[in-house]
């Protein structure tokens, strides 16, 4: 158990803390205009909301660098502004959320296929007769399937004027059913899986595909993938990584103060490390991971591209809510294990995302150790490159999905494997 | 009682009793009081150890309740073992105070009902 005893709670106006987050967003805008023109930004953001979305759509090769960047500059900022206008605290889960947001905005999450799915959270907190704000989670975190609202919108070749009324009506329905599974199937993992969302929505995901090809509507997955960009990418995230750990370094009385106690935490749900920790060290932690991340990608001879800048910015709003090197470092290598024995591309877009993405499993390693987070990162590694095709790509979180079966199955194992020690040892004991 | 205030009284209460029993209290008596506008968990037990959790626990019992946390991860609240509560239920009651003095563990919690 982690001891805050001696952390003082430094108190930060929250407005503060909600301008650095839009100054991320603002931040990505100018960055667009360095790659492309207004133009050319404006054509690829069409391209973008025109494509079907679903798993891999890389935004860089279908709107182009100023296209994908403009894009999750802009749902960034909006997302931060919907959090704001409900009065919300900015806290940890809701800073995942929204680099969440800003990372898939590289790769299958646009405006035109968000809305309708936050519209239907919306709808359900009214059915409810409760705050949208206590809802703010599943609204964000549920654009996941904002490729079932592109592909019925744009996929199957059925004229706009009907197909965008299915697509939204959809995306409303999926929207509305998804704050009261993402409950549920929480308790399915015990909140050793990070993206929990992710699970949901592969459920849902999963049931609709099976719906869809009922009537003759086949969905499959696709690999649009962009290439040489590694320079152009680094530059811009190392740039905003390092700058964050000075912030918090700064804000941190200069100092890194307290960073020891966060990297005890197991990063099992509910570790909120802003409330837990103070905001300048977990900005510093959210800097650091995404050093790590980026760094693991191009070590490694990896592509940075669309998704694999989506994977590493969810990594780094996820070091406010539960991730940090201590309990990702492990996952990542067993990820990267299972790729040299398996028979896959060790390269491939999909393999790179499985190691960042799979660091949804952190509290595994957090909470039983390196040699049980190795494990689960080589188990991840050979699952979700089977999990795919049951939803068809439609889920954009398909490693929280393989993420919620890996956790499900090992963490009661686990436990079994430990309390069979602890028996033994008292039996020992009393010999 | 209105729904919701049962459903969370008892996930306070089994995540209380999980608490305490994970760390050695033994003679455990638990009271709930449910009004109209508040709900009141008193729990106490004996125990020869100090939990090392103490400081942690009040710290986050006192902090502000976070309704756009409680929706969404109230359903793990007194779930099992694994669960690590002690976040979580500082973020679902408006204050609280855990106190340990002569080999008696005690435990207050109140919530303001919705």
């Amino acid at each position: 158990m982690t001891n805050v005893k001696n952390i003082k709670n430094v108190k930060y106006k929250i407005p503060e803390k909600y301008l650095l987050v839009y100054l991320l967003g603002i931040y990505l805008i100018i960055v667009s205009l360095f790659f492309d023109s207004p133009k050319d930004i404006l054509n690829g953001l069409k391209n973008i909301i025109l494509s079907p979305d679903n798993l891999i759509t890389d935004y860089v090769k279908v709107g182009g660098m100023g296209g994908a960047y403009f894009n999750s500059g802009v749902l960034t900022i909006l997302s931060t502004f919907l959090v704001r206008k409900t009065g919300a605290t900015l806290n940890g889960p809701l800073i995942a959320a929204i680099f969440t947001v800003c990372g898939f905005s590289f790769f299958g999450k646009n405006i035109f296929n968000s809305i309708p799915i936050t519209l239907g959270v919306y709808l359900y907190s009214k059915f409810e007769k409760t705050e949208f704000k206590n809802y703010l989670l599943p609204a964000l975190f549920g654009s996941a399937l904002g490729p079932l609202v592109g592909e019925i919108a744009f996929g199957f070749g059925i004229p706009l004027s009907k197909s965008i009324f299915f697509a939204y009506l959809a995306g409303i329905i999926v929207g509305f059913v998804l704050p009261p599974l993402s409950q549920a199937f929480l308790r399915f993992h015990q909140g050793f899986n990070l993206y929990n969302v992710g699970f949901t929505a592969g459920m849902v995901g999963m049931f609709a595909t099976a719906v869809l090809k009922m009537f003759d509507m086949e969905v499959e997955t696709v690999n649009i993938i962009s290439s040489g960009n590694n320079i152009k990418h680094a530059i811009v995230f190392y740039f905003c990584f390092i700058l964050m750990i000075i912030i918090g370094f700064i804000l941190n009385n200069k100092s890194f103060k307290n960073y020891k106690e966060l990297l005890k935490n197991t990063g099992q749900l509910m570790a909120d490390f802003i409330s837990l920790y103070g905001f300048p060290i977990t900005l510093i932690n959210m800097g650091i991971m995404g050093i790590i991340g980026t760094t693991f990608i191009l070590i490694i001879g990896g592509d940075l591209t669309g998704p694999t800048v989506g994977g590493i910015l969810t990594i780094v709003g996820f070091a406010a809510f539960g991730k940090h090197p201590k309990n990702t470092i492990p996952i990542l290598i067993g990820v990267r294990l299972a790729t040299f024995l398996n028979t896959y591309d060790s390269l491939s877009a999909s393999t790179l995302l499985a190691a960042l993405f799979g660091t949804t499993l952190a509290p595994i390693a957090g909470k039983y150790g390196v040699s049980a987070g190795i494990f689960a990162g080589f188990c991840h590694a050979a699952l979700v490159a089977n999990v795919g095709y049951l939803h068809g790509g439609m889920n954009l979180y398909n490693n929280g999905f393989s993420g919620g079966f890996i956790a499900a199955t090992l963490v009661p194992i686990f436990d079994s494997i430990i309390s069979a020690i602890e028996r033994r040892k008292r039996y020992y004991e009393k010999q | 009682m209105k729904s919701s205030d049962a459903v969370v009284s008892k996930r306070i209460t089994n995540s209380v009793l999980n608490y305490m029993i994970e760390h050695g209290v033994e003679d455990i008596t638990i009271r709930l009081k449910v009004n109209d506008d508040k709900i009141t968990i008193i729990a106490e037990g004996n125990t020869d150890r100090k939990p090392n959790d103490l400081d942690e626990l009040n710290s986050l019992i006192n902090q502000k309740r976070i309704s756009t946390l409680e929706e969404y991860y109230s359903t793990l609240l007194g779930y099992s073992d694994n669960v690590n509560d002690i976040d979580l239920l500082g973020s679902m009651v408006d204050e609280g105070c855990i106190n340990y003095s002569d080999n008696l563990l005690t435990f207050y919690a109140m919530r303001i009902s919705n």
